[in-house]
């Protein structure tokens, strides 16, 4: 297991938490070489203009706290946020969205914006079958289209290949109707590293990568969320 | 290696029936005549009140027996299971099919009765099938040591796990209506000492099965049946029919990915991955298990249609497509070739349309056959031999005819026939399939057997495997 997961999972369970909060998700996926978004979690407005400013505007910005499972059904995000006046604001109205929803407020999230075609990595633990991972179109539709498809962890590129196969909108991700064709090989890998993950870390049983942003690019992984046994 | 355990179920050269009886209607009378008819090896009777049972000499005891136990098959009241196991344990029995009920699945008191049963049966080290099962087939050595009538004809090499034993059977006998032979049966019933795995392992090694089904309720042990599988269908077929549901756990789902993954998502990906052929019910499983058995791989997904209806020939190209098939039109060259042989107002585009020119049908059934078993734009041949076609037995005939010189002259392509008949014209489907030329019923059934068999052509040859003589 490599250490920094090692270490992140151990602190969950300290804390008596099966939630591992996004940002802790993406350093136990960065630990692995899954590549995430560009970010660091502020205490304060001064410190989240900083990061800002470093990152380079627009930013995203969002609620860091075990009680928030689905940050879209609070006032947990935003998106597209350009200067520090608004990164100030933005901090305030999740301090007072937290007072409002009675959680706790352990940081705010602020993070790069990324483009590119948004998908959906998962991944759940079969009784029988073991780590079951899902391949497909993500972001909020995801379980309206359900055009996801499922192998048994580990992966090899062949099955990832197959799997982009058995998914409709991956057709976006080839250069459709003049769109910019997205690096496959860049997905193929996160995908392959993710169930290497998988088959390494046993306290994982659920996990949401989602959206992942496909692009000429690369890929990186802009929310993740992770459940431990 | 094969398992011991195992083979000495499928090829005793001895088997000793506990709880035998002369009693007819009772179920020790079914399995002693059973036992007794077609099956070369020993049988011993055993029963406590001794005497004759169908003309032989009954032993008392499992200790009487006068020779060494390879498979004992035990049909006594559950309650007298545990002892009859330790019996047979210390008298170094390899094997035991326990078709009795009464346990696992009846509540707690049976499943107590199992765990105690299976102590015995470890003790002794003998290897378990069922309880609460069906029984199982050697049809190779007449071996029919279950409650269903006769095994198939010698010669046979399908094999058969199921989970459900009357439903199974019910397979197995339409399966034998379409001069389908099997080689080795098993029901394995509550699966106390045997698992899905061991045994695709087992058939994946024997030499006489060419093709494996299964029917399954539930996987044990799943990572292992998914590693056991993956290995087995790059060297030969699994079809495998799932219904039920697993018996994991209805949880609160926090994930999308929880939400969307039923339970039988992970046995789908698992087929998927593995390369076994799923099948959606048990006709299609056999309808699947005979194409395969019969005819060579498809070496591609282009399918070519030949059809006295364009009505059905239009529905079974659509059926084709949805189940990942393609009807593709062919090129003007092989279009005119065809296009020499049937009417004017015809159409060779393929679907192949000949119209209903009855007097013609022998010939343009067989050399529209052979026309595409000697080009290279189609990979499957699908004859819908329908109405009229299907009553007229010469058409059947010189159809068969002209697929097997085809194929013996090694042209490596399959043909399955879309079979569209009124009852009367049924014995004209024996005169294809005794010549091993598989008619599936209506372009539904057909569409899903050829797609399932398609998919694992595929399956194999993206994994690199040579489908040379297959």
């Amino acid at each position: 297991m490599r250490p920094k997961a090692a270490e992140i999972i151990e602190r969950a369970r300290s804390e008596g938490r099966s939630l591992v909060l996004e940002p802790e998700a993406k350093q136990i996926l960065q630990a692995y070489g899954v590549p995430v978004t560009n970010e660091a979690v502020c205490g304060s407005p001064d410190e989240a203009v900083m990061v800002a400013q470093r990152i380079g505007y627009p930013v995203a910005m969002k609620v860091v706290s075990p009680q928030v499972v689905h940050k879209t059904e609070f006032k947990a995000v935003c998106l597209n946020v350009p200067n520090d006046k608004d990164v100030v604001e933005i901090y305030r109205s999740f301090e007072q969205e937290a007072m409002r929803a009675n959680f706790d407020l352990s940081g705010v999230l602020v993070s790069e914006m990324v483009t590119g075609q948004e998908m959906i990595i998962g991944s759940t633990k079969d009784p029988q079958f073991g780590n079951l991972i899902m391949l497909g179109m993500g972001g909020i539709a995801v379980q309206v289209y359900k055009d996801v498809s499922y192998r048994l962890a580990p992966v090899t590129e062949l099955d990832v290949k197959e799997m982009l196969s058995e998914i409709k909108g991956a057709k976006l991700l080839y250069g459709f109707r003049g769109r910019e064709r997205a690096n496959i090989h860049a997905l193929v890998r996160a995908l392959i590293a993710v169930s290497n993950m998988l088959m390494e870390l046993d306290d994982i049983v659920e996990m949401d990568l989602n959206p992942i942003f496909v692009s000429s690019q690369g890929v990186k992984v802009a929310d993740a969320r992770i459940l431990l046994s | 290696m094969l398992d011991p355990g195992i083979d000495a179920i499928f090829n005793p050269k001895t088997v000793a029936l506990v709880g035998a009886s002369g009693e007819e209607g009772k179920m020790g009378y079914v399995f002693a005549k059973n036992l007794t008819s077609g099956y070369q090896g020993k049988v011993f009777l055993v029963n406590p009140k001794g005497g004759k049972i169908l003309g032989r000499d009954a032993y008392r005891s499992i200790k009487d027996v006068p020779e060494g136990i390879d498979l004992a098959v035990i049909v006594i009241p559950a309650k007298a299971v545990p002892s009859a196991m330790k019996e047979l344990g210390e008298k170094g029995t390899k094997a035991a099919v326990v078709i009795t009920s009464g346990f696992s699945e009846a509540g707690p008191e049976g499943k107590a009765l199992e765990e105690a049963m299976m102590e015995e049966a470890d003790e002794g080290h003998v290897k378990v099938v069922g309880p609460n099962c069906f029984g199982v087939y050697n049809c190779n050595i007449g071996l029919n040591a279950s409650m269903g009538i006769g095994a198939s004809e010698p010669g046979g090499d399908i094999s058969f796990l199921t989970q459900s034993g009357a439903y199974g059977m019910a397979i197995f006998t339409f399966a034998m209506d379409h001069h389908m032979r099997f080689a080795k049966i098993m029901a394995h019933g509550n699966k106390a000492g045997i698992d899905d795995y061991e045994v695709v392992r087992y058939l994946g090694q024997d030499e006489e099965t060419k093709v494996i089904c299964l029917f399954l309720e539930s996987v044990e042990r799943g990572r292992e049946f998914y590693d056991e599988a993956k290995e087995v269908t790059l060297r030969k077929p699994i079809v495998a029919t799932k219904t039920g549901r697993t018996a994991g756990a209805v949880r609160a789902a926090a994930s999308h990915t929880a939400a969307i993954a039923g339970s039988f998502t992970a046995y789908e990906a698992a087929f998927k991955q593995s390369g076994i052929i799923f099948a959606r019910n048990g006709m299609d499983m056999i309808s699947i298990a005979k194409g395969l058995d019969w005819q060579p791989l498809p070496r591609g997904k282009r399918v070519g249609i030949i059809t006295n209806s364009g009505g059905t020939g239009v529905e079974l190209a659509d059926l084709c497509e949805e189940n990942g098939l393609v009807v593709p039109e062919l090129s003007k060259e092989l279009r005119s070739r065809i296009g020499g042989l049937i009417p004017s107002y015809a159409s060779a585009r393929n679907p192949i349309d000949m119209t209903p020119i009855w007097s013609k049908f022998v010939e343009l059934y067989s050399e529209i056959t052979r026309i595409l078993y000697e080009s290279d734009e189609i990979d499957v041949i699908v004859p819908i031999v329908l109405q009229r076609a299907a009553l007229m037995p010469d058409v059947c005939t010189a159809l068969a005819d002209t697929v097997n010189d085809c194929l013996s002259r090694g042209l490596r392509k399959p043909t399955y026939v879309c079979w569209v008949s009124t009852r009367d014209g049924l014995r004209n489907m024996d005169l294809l399939q005794r010549k091993r030329v598989p008619c599936f019923d209506w372009p539904e059934r057909t569409a899903r057997a050829v797609g399932g068999i398609a998919s694992y052509a595929d399956f194999l040859l993206s994994r690199g495997v040579d489908l040379e003589g297959r």
